[in-house]
């Protein structure tokens, strides 16, 4: 038995060879029969369909499989057609899935066997004569002239308006060149819309398969241009924004329940108002809901519901207003007059923000709110809080930081966003407050008529927001609330209410400059930097005690022209900061600051004025930082031993300061009130051929400070004229000379004191300050100008250098020419 | 899978030696000759697979890549068409970096297919929607463009380009016109245009990709006459490689064509998902596979293909949107 067996196996194998061959040679002589059609109906490849079998390659396929994704890809892929772009998982109307249950597919369109759309359902190759050389491109079941086909599947998104959808059809304008260029179909005429206009069945990344976003609005803008925010050139149009999330307006719930859209990050859009399908509100421009009365409006903005009790509420303060389009303020509804979504309401004139340009449109000569019209100059609007901040460290007039100042900001979209600028909105709010706050409770009582201006707060809190280092001034002598009586009579301020920053500052209506309330003293000038300041430390004026007087320090000069830099701030003919501006009182002054220590709990009017106050912006002592900022090379003196409070804190100047109350400058130059031009000396001078020498020999005297420092002979013959130019060697540290009445440089004098000697530096080799210490000097410091062996008399005198030294500097022998020390 | 069922059968009739003993010398002339016939019938029922093994895989956001080429010096340049990219990889398939963007300047592409890289490292990329070949340096930059003909009724559709350095040509196929074209590849001018729409020898129906084999031929894959014609750098028709089907040795949609340093021609099959291997006249030698297990490796939608000088094989998987990097195993010049 298992002989035969394995015999027969044996020949079944044998014969199975010969029938394998055949067949093969078969095969070969009749390859294509059926290749027409199963090269898109795989399953009908004889070897599937005829033998009902795989092969060493593939599996046995038991399914139809035509038109699937897979076998469109095998030509769509660029080898026939290139589809790539709009083929894909999501970028195509969708397959693998059953249509909803609601739809109705007509029998026309084929599903699978398991009820789901294929690409079969709408495409087939004998729906028109075609194939892969016919030229025709698409092979859609029946035509989809019209979106004919589209609409079989689809018939609640036809019918247009009345039926609550986006019209279709012949329309007044072109289809963009831009949707066009998308791949907008029209139909072979330019303005007429289809289906395909704004779908496209394949290869859309965005949803619904549009040939454009719509999330930013983007393909709605298209056609609908005139209702973008944006003008062509750029320019903010009055129309109600989009593309931007919400701020304080709040989508409801409803709206979405019925279809709203928003866009990214939950932006606004034109779909977020407007339902372009199936809509069934029966509503004008297709609207999500009606918007009777403002309706809509208000169902996003009912924080502005305010509006209605407030006096911008034009249906009770001006019911015959008429907005552009004609409408009363009850016709139109409450915010009508001045706001229609995709048109101005009002005329809008000028190149302000549109914001201001709004509150112009009324509050301006001739319109409904000229009882209210700011004039004169008016607090910067489209300026950053924020943007100068940085610029200038002394200018940190807002210390909120972003993000948490509480009045509103607002961008080119007139939208509140932290890094936006100031509007009127930024103050005021025109749709009113609730009647809790503050400023309409004072507005109740009638006692405070700035309160009812429908300020976001009262006044100085308002203020206050922005500019908090400003009430530094607090109880200061710049808070003109401290003023005695006799005093306060002075002010005459123009501010009904003028609070803290009211009796200097008006918001609106001030003369130009720091939005100063004093009448300008100047014609047509720019009111600009010290004049503020005089406007009350004047004789006649509030501070008729601290009035300048005789010399003080040089103002409106710009510190690069002398050479000087500095990062105090500048100022500009407009009053405000500049690099290339001048210095002014401010420069040096932060009129709102006293004190730079922190003794808040010591009230101001009592605090000794000292080097951290006096409204400095700086501190002056121990260290002269103030000074220093522009004059560094001459705070070199700092703890050398011309830094008096080191060597002499008792020492007064003429005006009775030691140094600790005039700092280490102050012993010997005086900002303000100096009773000598030259160099604002605050000593009285010495004796001497000179004013420089002058000078020295003040302290360097016989009863002056450093009377242990006065050399036997210190001056140089003046019969002898010597003309060095004043840099032969090393430049201008080089035996300079100085006039002897004003001690300004020139280039051709006598030599003084100060020709070998720099007052402020203790070593010529080292620019640093001094150790703090009374030392004694050599011939390489001393403050000399440059180390002796390497100057200076035999430059000129060479040779004899040293016996003219010698001769010239011996008392006796210049007794006997007839020069006397006049210090001796 | 018949190979696998073939040789323990053969195992058998060795261990059936024993039953019988007494007519030794008729057993073993009837083992010799059933032995002999199964080894030669083997061929008939199964199929010879080629190892190969998977070194790593490229994805890089890619969006139905089509081509993959590789530099001497290493670097994997991919043609990612829809995203308009030539997309640039190390070695070890990192993204080193990639150029190009949709347009129709210079160094911009509309839906490029295939490239090519000649000996000097420049890159030719079949810009096809833009119906020209670009030729670029390494990173992108531009160094020329081939403005191909079309004809009246298609303008051209390039899909493929093949650089011939040894012929000083450039080839390029053109897919709607059904026909290829040489160029001179220093004068860039068209030399010739071969073949036309057709079933016939010299005839082509929708041409795709292509490659040059070691004696200079060129191996162009018909789509439509689910074949590779063999046409040497004349223009001649040498042989043609395969035939419509899905038994072994034929192809439903052929897509991509490589030559290994044996001239062996590896054919991708887009739709079966499989790659089979030819040898240089034409007959089926194998497909990619594990002969252990006796499976046919599959993939997603194999359409360009590149073997590199150190028997790698890369293989753009399009719906897959990613490149898969094998070593050939047993390949040897």
């Amino acid at each position: 038995m298992k002989k035969i067996t394995l015999f027969n196996i044996l020949l079944i194998l044998l014969l199975s060879q010969a029938f394998s061959t055949q067949a093969l040679g078969q095969d070969q002589t009749n390859p294509n029969s059926a290749k027409a059609c199963a090269i898109c109906h795989y399953r009908w490849i004889e070897t599937f369909f005829v033998e009902g079998k795989g092969t060493d390659l593939v599996e046995y396929q038991s399914e139809k499989v035509v038109a699937t994704p897979d076998m469109c890809f095998s030509c769509h892929d660029g080898s026939i057609k290139d589809s790539r772009a709009k083929l894909g998982d999501d970028s195509g109307h969708k397959i693998n899935k059953k249509p909803p249950s609601h739809m109705k597919i007509p029998g026309i369109f084929p599903l699978d066997d398991k009820g789901r759309m294929q690409c079969s359902t709408c495409h087939t190759a004998h729906g028109v004569q075609g194939g892969p050389d016919s030229g025709e491109t698409i092979f859609m079941r029946t035509s989809n002239k019209n979106s004919a086909m589209c609409r079989m599947c689809h018939p609640a998104t036809d019918g247009g308006m009345a039926s609550g959808n986006h019209p279709a059809g012949i329309m007044k304008r072109q289809v963009p060149a831009k949707l066009v260029s998308l791949g907008a179909m029209t139909n072979k005429k330019e303005n007429e819309i289809l289906c395909q206009t704004c779908h496209v069945a394949h290869g859309s990344p965005y949803e619904s398969f549009l040939i454009e976003g719509a999330g930013n609005s983007a393909l709605c803008l298209d056609c609908h241009e005139d209702k973008n925010i944006f003008g062509p050139e750029g320019e903010r149009r009055p129309f109600h924004v989009i593309n931007v999330p919400p701020q304080k307006a709040k989508i409801p719930a409803e709206f979405i329940n019925k279809g709203a859209k928003t866009g990214y990050q939950g932006s606004i859009t034109c779909l977020t108002c407007h339902k372009v399908h199936l809509n069934k509100t029966q509503e004008p421009s297709l609207l999500i809901m009606g918007n009777e009365k403002s309706s809509l409006c208000l169902a996003c903005h009912a924080d502005k519901d305010y509006l209605v009790r407030s006096k911008h509420n034009l249906i009770r303060s001006a019911p015959k207003e008429r907005n552009l389009q004609g409408k009363t303020p009850a016709e139109g509804g409450i915010c009508s007059p001045c706001h229609l979504p995709h048109k101005p309401a009002r005329n809008l004139k000028g190149k302000k923000d549109f914001t201001t340009q709004l509150c112009l449109s009324c509050h301006s000569k001739g319109n409904v709110g000229e009882k209210v019209i700011p004039r004169g100059y008016t607090h910067p609007l489209q300026v950053s809080p924020f943007e100068k901040r940085d610029e200038n460290p002394f200018l940190s007039g807002l210390d909120t930081e972003k993000g948490e100042l509480p009045l509103p900001l607002f961008n080119r979209y007139n939208v509140r966003d932290e890094n936006g600028k100031v509007t009127c909105a930024t103050c005021h709010e025109p749709h009113g407050l609730p009647s809790n706050s503050p400023s309409k409770q004072a507005a109740k009582g009638g006692e405070r008529p700035n309160a009812s201006s429908l300020l976001r707060k009262e006044s100085p809190e308002l203020c206050r927001e922005c500019h908090r280092s400003k009430f530094g001034l607090v109880n200061s002598k710049h808070d003109l609330n401290t003023l005695p009586p006799e005093k306060k009579v002075m002010l005459e301020s123009k501010d009904p209410e003028p609070g803290i920053c009211g009796n200097c500052h008006l918001v609106h209506g001030p003369e130009k400059g720091f939005l100063w309330t004093g009448e300008d003293t100047s014609s047509d000038r720019v009111r600009s930097r010290g004049e503020v300041c005089t406007g009350c430390h004047n004789k006649t004026g509030l501070a008729d005690k601290k009035v300048l007087q005789d010399y003080s320090h040089p103002v409106d000069v710009s510190p690069s022209d002398k050479g000087l830099t500095t990062t105090l701030p500048l100022y500009d003919s407009e009053g405000t900061t500049s690099k290339k501006g001048l210095l002014t009182c401010q420069t040096c002054h932060d009129p709102h600051r006293w004190s730079l220590q922190n003794n808040s709990d010591r009230d101001p009017l009592q605090v000794e004025p000292n080097t951290h106050n006096r409204f400095l912006r700086l501190e002056n002592a121990p260290v002269p930082v103030l000074c220093a900022n522009c004059h560094p090379n001459k705070a070199l003196v700092e703890k050398t031993d011309h830094d008096l409070l080191i060597t002499a804190p008792n020492h007064r100047n003429i005006i009775g300061q030691t140094p600790a109350q005039s700092g280490t400058c102050g012993v010997c130059h005086l900002v303000h009130n100096s009773k000598n031009k030259v160099k604002l000396w605050a000593q009285e001078f010495g004796l001497g051929t000179n004013v420089t020498e002058r000078m020295c020999y003040s302290c360097h005297s016989k009863n002056g400070v450093a009377w242990n420092k006065v050399p036997l002979v210190a001056n140089h013959p003046q019969e002898e004229i010597v003309n060095l130019s004043g840099k032969i060697k090393s430049g201008e540290k080089f035996l300079p000379l100085f006039d002897p009445l004003s001690a300004e440089p020139v280039l051709a004098g006598n030599i003084s004191c100060a020709s070998c000697h720099n007052a402020h530096q203790w070593d010529p080799t080292k620019a640093s300050k001094g150790v703090g210490v009374n030392l004694e000097g050599n011939a390489t410091n001393s403050f000399l100008r440059t180390r002796s062996p390497d100057i200076m008399c035999k430059d000129c005198h060479g040779f004899q250098a040293l016996f003219r030294f010698k001769f010239f500097h011996d008392p006796d022998v210049r007794k006997m020419q007839g020069f006397t020390a006049p210090f001796r | 899978m018949f190979l696998e069922n073939a040789w323990p059968f053969a195992k058998k009739t060795v261990k059936i030696k024993p039953i019988l003993p007494g007519n030794t010398a008729f057993l073993l002339l009837f083992l010799t000759v059933s032995i002999s016939l199964l080894l030669f019938t083997v061929p008939a029922f199964a199929i010879r697979l080629i190892n190969v093994h998977l070194l790593f895989e490229i994805k890089s956001e890619f969006n139905k890549p089509t081509d993959v080429s590789v530099s001497k010096n290493g670097l994997i340049y991919v043609v990612d068409g829809v995203n308009n990219k030539i997309k640039v990889f190390n070695r070890k398939g990192t993204l080193v970096y990639d150029f190009g963007r949709e347009g129709s300047g210079r160094s911009e592409f509309r839906s490029p297919l295939g490239m090519d890289i000649d000996n000097k490292g420049r890159l030719y990329i079949a810009d096809s929607g833009n119906h020209r070949v670009q030729i670029l340096e390494v990173k992108g930059d531009f160094i020329a463009e081939i403005r191909l003909p079309g004809d009246n009724n298609h303008p051209a559709d390039p899909t493929d380009v093949v650089v011939d350095n040894g012929n000083n040509k450039v080839y390029v196929v053109d897919n709607d016109n059904h026909h290829l074209l040489a160029y001179d590849l220093a004068t860039l001018q068209l030399i010739k245009t071969y073949g036309s729409y057709g079933a016939g020898k010299d005839r082509f129906r929708y041409p795709f990709f292509a490659a040059l084999g070691k004696q200079k031929n060129l191996y162009v894959v018909d789509v439509i006459n689910t074949r590779v014609q063999v046409v040497n750098s004349q223009g001649t028709f040498i042989a043609e490689i395969g035939r419509w089907g899905v038994e072994k040795g034929e192809f439903f949609r052929p897509k991509g064509v490589a030559i290994d340093k044996n001239n062996r021609v590896y054919v991708s099959d887009s739709y079966m998902g499989v790659i089979q291997v030819f040898e240089s006249t034409g007959e089926f030698y194998a497909a990619l596979g594990d002969p252990a297990t006796g499976k046919v490796r599959k993939f997603r939608t194999p359409m360009g293909l590149y073997i590199d000088d150190d028997n790698r094989l890369y293989v753009v998987e399009a719906l897959a949107n990613k490149v898969s990097v094998y070593k050939l195993q047993g390949v040897t010049e």
